[in-house]
């Protein structure tokens, strides 16, 4: 498990996740969405393209993330989820939690959804 | 003989020359040219020069007499530059030694023969320490050689390590050397003579022959720790004077180094013939083993052991009964290593020279132990020891077992494992040997699993024991399999119980199984898993066997589908590893089973009791709880679910998933 972040010029956050999101990974994405949030950005957005396993320990970790964002008055979308990423979301009707996005440029420019 | 000596010590190319030899006539030298180095040395008298010339190393003796310029020269190639260093350094002290001996300057061929014996003697030294087996023989070996080099009535030699003191003299007999006398010489840089000595010389000529004249000296090994003392008595010409001194002193230089590599080289041995000797007993013992098992109509047999050590005094064995049915047999000579599996041979002789006289095993057991006890209490101990007769008609087996309880039987058509009670006592405990024997019946699929303490007894991280229920609940997920699969399985999950624990005691598997007679219409891919979250990840491993079902009635489980278990099955893993384990040791068993419409997975473990259901919360979707998706996702990926306490102790989770046709 990989977590790439990226600080954009206008302040928002691009992560990339690699790999498995569950158990000790998701508490590593939880502390650094932490860590993001402090600097009060207005969007962060988690590309799951890389992320062939979420679980719900990967779930709560996303709903932590943005609760600490929210108390910053910022956001947290998601885009390009795989097949298992998406079906978990579903299940856990997280996908109306989080607005799910095609890609990143959609994701930042608050564009199409990936589901409506 | 220089050239021999020379070449036996790894050296090649060698050539020995007067002074009139210097210029164009030195025969054996290649290039017929004497380098600038030996000809300087030569003419400026230095004693003695080595000089790495390319792969060469020159090396040049001059004498340093006063009427005479330099006489004498060596040039060798020497393939190691430390040995020859040492052995001319010998070589060099040795013709001083004649020089001042004779007065002679210019050391005529004769001279010359002696200082090559003398080269010869400390070949032979080394000779004598590469082959011999004793110490003695080395300590003897020297003495004499040094006898015929010097002339005295007597040497003497003690040489010592840290365990052993040995003396030995030449003489034939070994005067009494006071320890007070070996400290004061090992003291002393240089040789000790007869004024010296003092109140020492009483004991040693007490009971031995008077000494005139006495020279004596230390000798270290390479690390300067003093390792003997060498004595010479008595000379020929009546005292000893200043060449016999340093004739002793170079001696003593080499003999030093050449006891020390015999104690080195004797321990050395001794360990490699106790490890060859082991070596061997390991393959004796492994031969003992039956190589076949009997083939029997219906039944799978399968046998493993493993001893902790080289050996072992765990066993199975195999032996035909007087009606001709074959006697399986499975024990423990308590204890480990060599004395244990000393006496497996001592039951492995009886069992086969019993077994024809014999149709029951509990008779077998009573004859067994009535030839052994005596030899088991004598060496103090006991064995555990059970004995099945294999029976084809019923199928089953008479049982008797001496001391080995709990043993695990399969019963197919209850689907669960009971336990064997032991029928008597182990054997050595007493002359008569109370024991019974059982008949049990084998219906298709049950299986008989015997074993040693050392797979029950094996522990975890915590110190708990892998015991006999954790052998059940292996048994129940894999007992569809074939006995190599079944015993495999067992093997590995004890692995994955111990986690890192080292293996402590000898284990012995021998499993029996009556083959089922209708073939499965299911599949069954069974898992046992450490109760650790890291291992979450082999779930997706383990589901993506569903894939690779290719059974023409079965149907295809999509890579979606795959999925969806693997997921469901991890929340469940995940959850019981935090909420039963609670981060304890302990292993999480399962199987998934697929069948024509749909997919069965359940989980086992031995964690504590769920007191409370996880529940799905309810979803705010304006302000989301962070924790509490698991159910909520095995809810949404499976058509059915469920936990509940086993009667044994264990949780058992079960997921459904029907499959479309």
């Amino acid at each position: 498990m990989k977590i790439d972040i990226d600080k954009l010029p206008d302040g928002n956050f691009l992560v990339i996740t690699n790999g498995r999101l569950d158990g000790d990974h998701a508490e590593s994405l939880k502390s650094k969405l932490k860590e993001i949030s402090e600097f009060a950005p207005r969007i962060v957005v988690v590309d799951l393209s890389e992320t062939d396993f979420i679980d719900s320990s990967g779930l709560s970790a996303l709903v932590s993330g943005l609760k600490a964002l929210r108390e910053h008055e910022g956001a947290l979308y998601l885009c390009r989820p795989r097949p298992q990423a998406l079906t978990a979301l579903r299940l856990t009707m997280l996908d109306r939690v989080f607005p799910i996005y095609s890609s990143r440029e959609e994701a930042f420019s608050q564009g199409d959804l990936l589901i409506p | 003989m220089i050239q021999d000596t020379w070449r036996a010590l790894g050296g090649n190319q060698i050539q020995l020359f007067n002074r009139a030899d210097l210029g164009m006539n030195a025969p054996e030298y290649e290039s017929n040219e004497i380098p600038s180095q030996v000809e300087a040395a030569l003419n400026t008298k230095m004693d003695l020069i080595g000089q790495r010339i390319g792969d060469l190393v020159w090396w040049v003796y001059a004498s340093t007499s006063k009427e005479q310029p330099s006489n004498l020269g060596l040039i060798a190639n020497a393939a190691d530059y430390i040995q020859g260093s040492k052995i001319l350094g010998t070589w060099v002290h040795l013709i001083r030694h004649i020089e001042a001996e004779s007065d002679v300057a210019d050391a005529s061929l004769l001279e010359l023969s002696i200082a090559w014996d003398r080269l010869h003697f400390l070949f032979r030294l080394n000779q004598i320490a590469n082959r011999s087996t004793s110490l003695e023989e080395i300590l003897e070996s020297i003495v004499n050689l040094l006898a015929g080099i010097v002339a005295v009535d007597e040497v003497f030699l003690v040489g010592f390590n840290e365990e052993e003191y040995r003396t030995v003299a030449n003489s034939g007999q070994v005067r009494d050397i006071p320890l007070q006398l070996i400290e004061k010489v090992s003291k002393k840089s240089t040789p000790m003579g007869i004024h010296e000595i003092g109140s020492d010389l009483d004991v040693l000529e007490k009971d031995a022959p008077e000494i005139r004249d006495i020279a004596i000296t230390g000798f270290s090994g390479p690390t300067g720790t003093i390792r003997g003392v060498l004595g010479i008595v008595n000379p020929a010409k009546g005292k000893f004077d200043a060449s016999d001194i340093q004739l002793l002193t170079s001696v003593a230089e080499q003999v030093g180094a050449i006891v020390e590599a015999a104690w080195v080289q004797i321990r050395v041995r001794q360990q490699d013939r106790l490890e060859r000797e082991l070596q061997i007993a390991t393959e004796i013992q492994a031969s003992l083993l039956p190589r076949i098992f009997p083939k029997i109509q219906g039944l799978q047999i399968s046998a493993y052991l493993e001893p902790a050590r080289e050996m072992g005094g765990d066993f199975y064995d195999v032996a035909y009964a007087s009606n001709g049915a074959p006697f399986l047999m499975l024990g423990d000579v308590a204890g480990k290593g060599i004395p244990a599996s000393i006496l497996t041979a001592l039951v492995h002789a009886a069992f086969h020279s019993e077994s024809f006289r014999w149709e029951k095993p509990d008779d077998l057991l009573q004859a067994i132990n009535h030839l052994i006890y005596t030899d088991l209490d004598r060496a103090g101990t006991f064995v555990t020891a059970a004995v099945a007769r294999i029976e084809t008609d019923p199928l089953g087996f008479e049982y008797a077992s001496a001391g080995i309880g709990d043993f695990i039987l399969w019963k197919n058509e209850g689907e669960n494992c009971t336990t064997i009670p032991s029928t008597g006592l182990p054997l050595g405990v007493d002359q008569e040997l109370p024991i019974q024997a059982e008949r049990i019946a084998l219906e298709p699929g049950d299986i008989l699993v015997m074993y040693s303490d050392g797979l029950t007894e094996a522990v975890n991280q915590d110190g708990e024991p892998f015991g006999a229920h954790h052998l059940s609940d292996i048994i129940e997920i894999v007992h569809q399999d074939s006995v190599e699969n079944i015993q495999n399985w067992i093997l590995e999950s004890s692995r994955i119980f111990c986690g890192h624990q080292a293996q402590l005691d000898d284990v012995a598997l021998l499993i029996i199984k009556a083959n089922e007679i209708t073939a499965r219409t299911e599949v069954i891919i069974p898992f046992v898993l450490p109760a650790d979250r890291g291992a979450a990840s082999q779930i997706l491993t383990i589901s993506q066997q569903l894939k690779n079902i290719t059974d023409g009635h079965m149907p295809r489980v999509s890579s979606g589908v795959s999925d969806e278990i693997a997921l469901a099955l991890t929340e469940v893993f995940t959850n019981q590893v935090e909420h039963a384990y609670q981060s304890r040791c302990g292993l999480i068993t399962g199987r998934i089973i697929v069948d024509e419409n749909k997919v069965v997975a359940d989980l086992f473990d031995r964690g504590q009791k769920l007191t409370q259901m996880p529940t799905a919360t309810s979803l705010n979707l304006k302000d989301p709880p962070e924790r509490g998706y698991g159910l909520h996702l095995i809810h949404g990926l499976v058509d059915g679910y469920g936990y509940r306490r086993l009667e044994d102790g264990r949780n058992h989770w079960q997921l459904e998933r029907e499959l479309d046709g």
